[in-house]
């Protein structure tokens, strides 16, 4: 494990790489702040960009981009109450009150802490599990993975809103018949395609995530504008932090990382649901003076969806690293570039790229670094840019959406299949379906079809596989559980009613 | 009385349509003989798909749903939406013909008069700013955007 660190050190450090770190954690945070754009828009925009670049170097600087994008919503959530991502959607219940009774620095810095004891934590974890869990997943077979990616695609249905559990699984069977389009690599031969070429080798991600993503937010910009109101960001000097500060938000950090990592883990789970779930264990673990803070200004309620949302981020690289399956919409993007990159993910990652594998993790850390050593401080100027009138950030952004895939293959159908593509993708938005499942869907598909043909082939074609193996039946189990979950939801509360009357 | 039509059914139907669509199309993949012998061929995946895919837009269409409210989808500015859709559709088949220099400037410019913004000094800058700025970025990476067929056709 020594080695692999040193080996992701010797990597990360040098100037070029450092640089890459430092414009991805810039670039991120200034696409995160503005509203709309999360996370997976900014990684879309910016994959283009490392095309030219070796696969840990590419990496290095969408790892940044992703932290900065987290923490670039942290501070419109806390400057003008208006998250840029769903994950600090928390962040704004005590960042932005704190923000109204002047103490915008003080609530900057906290974020800033919190977010990067939060990641620091969760490296840690990281580094101890994701070797074990490599290791650990050699033993998977086709059969295994073919069940294990089942999971990933239900659990994102399971833990989507109430409500929204049919619309997420129509979305991700979506995204599978559109990977099946162009050729099969198998057989030869070309799948949906209407004979034309332009579709032979299929759709690509990149431009799925543009057209679902970068496009459709600026369309809905243009379509659902924001308030007009010019809005003010306040002024704030003093970053510092009282020692009483410190000692208020020190037990909630560690408990909210630690939940954060466990629950960012999780396939499907993620940086929402883990901000959520420690902004509530928070005010109930939390001195009651202090819990009759939370929601007007407390700085534990603060600390707490921050240092969670940014360990659940580490987190989610741990099944992507590890078994090559992403958790979320976020990771599966990251998965599709380094499949770009040329590099086969999965458990063999660890052998086969050991640079790739340990210079993400380091990256992830120096990213946490920069943001707290080089953001922070920036974050006045940044936040400038949240003035920019839409009506010219909305084109800009149109513009680089289209030119980050038209760059790519110079054929000028794939803005047309995008922009056909967006305009399904804003119809969906409008009649509140979810994009994330349908990504990740369109992503895991190759992999789901191989690992099928696979298992099949060898079980000459009887489902068997299934329950041939002890692990196999456990993740069959556990899937077939997570798929009916919301059924089991409905019985038991029915059950609930019952016994009350 | 309360709509039968709401989001969910709306787009249940149409996946529902889309879904047999992809089921008859997944009939005519090619095969050869010895694929059709195999227990998982070219086929397999699309047909287990289709299925499901008719089975959950079955479920979206007969399942209790929640209204919609409509009026929300009423108060939208399409034709500013539609105006930039037109307008990016033909940046995709102008670049070709036109290059990138002329082309993007062109997007940019009437991109932001389409969404208001009215200081030609500034749509100027901006966008002649954007399109040189990316221009020479590519340029120094060392990535060719073409001038367009029209200018090569001259020179």
């Amino acid at each position: 494990m020594i080695d692999g660190i040193l080996l992701g050190l010797q990597t990360v450090l040098t100037l070029h790489n450092l640089a890459l770190v430092l414009a991805g954690c810039a670039a991120g945070t200034f696409i995160g702040m503005l509203p709309g754009l999360g996370p997976i828009s900014a990684i879309a925009l910016m994959i283009p960009v490392t095309y030219g670049f070796n696969p840990a170097s590419g990496m290095i600087l969408l790892a940044g981009v992703y932290y900065g994008a987290i923490f670039g919503g942290s501070t419109s959530s806390i400057l003008i109450n208006a998250p840029g991502v769903a994950g600090t959607v928390a962040t704004a219940f005590d960042g932005y009150p704190l923000s109204q009774q002047g103490k915008a620095g003080k609530a900057l810095a906290v974020a800033a802490y919190a977010s990067f004891a939060g990641g620091t934590i969760a490296a840690i974890f990281l580094v101890l599990a994701a070797p074990f869990l490599a290791e650990l997943s050699l033993s998977f077979r086709s059969a295994d993975y073919f069940v294990l990616m089942l999971l990933g695609l239900a659990l994102v249905a399971a833990f989507s809103n109430k409500g929204d559990y049919l619309k997420a699984i129509l979305m991700t069977i979506v995204g599978l018949m559109l990977s099946t389009v162009g050729t099969d690599l198998s057989a030869g031969v070309q799948r949906f395609t209407f004979g034309r070429m332009d579709l032979i080798d299929g759709i690509s991600f990149l431009l799925l995530a543009m057209a679902t993503f970068a496009l459709a937010e600026a369309f809905m910009m243009v379509l659902n504008p924001a308030p007009t109101a010019k809005t003010q960001i306040p002024a704030y000097r003093d970053l510092s932090l009282s020692r009483d500060d410190v000692k208020r938000i020190v037990p909630s950090i560690g408990r909210s990382s630690i939940l954060g990592f466990f629950v960012g883990t999780l396939p499907g789970a993620g940086a929402t649901i883990a901000s959520f779930l420690a902004y509530g264990m928070e005010r109930n673990l939390v001195k009651p003076q202090e819990s009759a803070l939370f929601g007007k200004g407390s700085l534990a309620g603060l600390a707490a969806p921050e240092s969670a949302n940014n360990a659940a981020c580490t987190g989610s690289f741990v099944p992507l690293l590890t078994l090559g399956i992403p958790g979320s919409g976020t990771t599966a993007i990251l998965l599709g570039a380094l499949i770009a990159y040329g590099v086969q993910p999965g458990p063999r990652l660890f052998i086969d790229a050991p640079e790739v594998f340990w210079s993400v993790i380091v990256s992830m850390y120096f990213g946490n670094l920069i943001l707290l050593v080089l953001n922070l401080p920036l974050i006045p100027q940044i936040a400038r840019l949240l003035l920019l009138p839409r009506t010219l950030l909305v084109p800009l952004i149109m513009f680089f959406s289209i030119m980050g895939v038209y760059l790519v293959s110079f054929n000028s159908f794939d803005i047309q299949l995008m922009l056909l593509i967006a305009v399904a993708a804003v119809i969906l938005r409008l009649f509140a379906f979810p994009m994330a499942p349908l990504l990740l869907g369109f992503i895991l598909g190759g992999m789901l079809e191989d690992n099928l043909r696979r298992a099949m082939t060898l079980s000459d074609g009887s489902w068997t596989f299934l329950w041939d193996r002890p692990l196999t039946i456990g993740l069959v189990i556990v899937t077939l559980l997570v798929i009916s979950s919301p059924i089991l939801r409905v019985l038991f509360a029915q059950k609930q009613l019952r016994d009350q009357t | 009385m309360k709509s039968l039509i709401n989001n969910l059914r709306l787009v249940g139907a149409f996946f529902f349509v889309v879904s047999l669509g992809y089921l008859y199309i997944a009939q005519s993949i090619p095969l050869d003989f010895w694929s059709e012998q195999e227990p998982f061929n070219a086929r397999s995946l699309p047909y287990l798909i289709g299925t499901s895919c008719t089975v959950v837009s079955i479920l979206l269409m007969v399942l209790p749903s929640p209204t919609f409210k409509w009026g929300e989808l009423r108060e939208l500015n399409y034709v500013p939406a539609l105006l930039l859709l037109g307008l990016m559709s033909g940046y995709g088949l102008l670049i070709d013909v036109f290059g990138f220099l002329i082309s993007t400037t062109v997007l940019l410019a009437v991109g932001f008069v389409i969404l208001g913004e009215r200081k030609p000094l500034r749509i100027g800058m901006i966008s002649i700013g954007t399109t040189a700025l990316f221009w020479v970025v590519m340029d120094l990476l060392g990535i060719y955007l073409s001038p367009g067929e029209l200018y090569l056709g001259w020179s």
